[in-house]
């Protein structure tokens, strides 16, 4: 292998390290808001609503980040 | 001397054809797995609808919401690490990738242990006879199952990755192993709201 493919390598892992890690962030994020909101505002009937959008979300950034649905139509790996 | 000039190049073109017919096989793999996901999708909607079904978003006092973050918690660090082995071994860090794969091992065996004080506390307080406590057994049993699989892929590929297998140019059976527990993942990020927190 060549410096330059060592560089090339070195350079892809800390780019996909930190794409993971920013998901990671989000999701850490995105349980916590969630989490509060349910044990605050606890038997509200808007409550599924509420928490939707966000089990939406972290639901696309599993298959988007870590699962790489998009390899399924060719825009990823 | 013609045949001896002849042979070879028609050895690798056959060679060539051989590797061509073989292309697809990756693609298939995923679409293989994804497929497999896909139908897994309609097992767990089937369980998530039962639960609203019979009992709207109603839910006991009595849940132990402080468990079930640490577990959501453990579970998501598990999948995070996941990923940190697939993208190692994707870069030949093979000491990462058996270190990731370790380290999600041992939270998927910690979810476990989580789970099993959830369903001991769950027999006291909501026993499957209840509606509530019928669906919440169905899904964190199949949910347990679950894991339990993913576990046993993943001390497959670990050991495997110690005897020197995959590596760069060759590591599907890593990405289908943590592709799986992602999904064991995404099934939870639905099943944690719909038990604990609607």
């Amino acid at each position: 292998m060549t410096t330059e493919q060592v560089a090339v390598d070195r350079e892809g892992l800390r780019k996909d390290t930190r794409k993971g890690l920013i998901g990671a962030f989000w999701l850490a994020v995105m349980t916590i808001i969630e989490y509060i909101i349910a044990t605050q505002f606890e038997g509200e009937p808007w409550m599924l609503w509420a928490l939707l959008p966000f089990v939406l979300a972290k639901g696309w950034i599993i298959l988007d980040t870590f699962m790489h649905i998009r390899a399924l139509w060719g825009d990823d790996h | 001397m013609t045949t001896i000039d002849t042979a070879p190049q028609a050895e690798d073109h056959g060679h060539d054809e051989y590797h061509q017919d073989m292309s697809f096989q990756p693609r298939a793999n995923r679409m293989g797995l994804w497929l497999f996901i896909f139908s897994e999708c309609f097992l767990f909607a089937a369980f998530l609808s039962a639960r609203y079904f019979t009992t709207g978003t109603e839910r006991p006092d009595d849940l132990n919401q402080a468990l079930a973050l640490g577990v959501t918690i453990i579970l998501l660090l598990s999948s995070i690490s996941a990923y940190l082995a697939e993208t190692s071994i994707k870069y030949d860090h093979r000491r990462n990738f058996l270190l990731f794969t370790a380290a999600t091992i041992v939270m998927g065996l910690l979810f476990l242990v989580g789970v099993a004080i959830e369903l001991h506390e769950a027999t006291l307080h909501y026993p499957p006879e209840t509606s509530y406590g019928s669906s919440y057994f169905m899904l964190i049993g199949l949910h347990a199952f679950h894991v339990i699989t993913g576990l046993i892929g993943l001390f497959i590929v670990f050991f495997l990755g110690i005897r020197g297998y995959f590596g760069s140019s060759q590591y599907w059976g890593v990405e289908g192993v943590v592709k799986y527990w992602h999904f064991v993942d995404l099934a939870w990020v639905l099943i944690y709201p719909t038990l604990y927190l609607f």
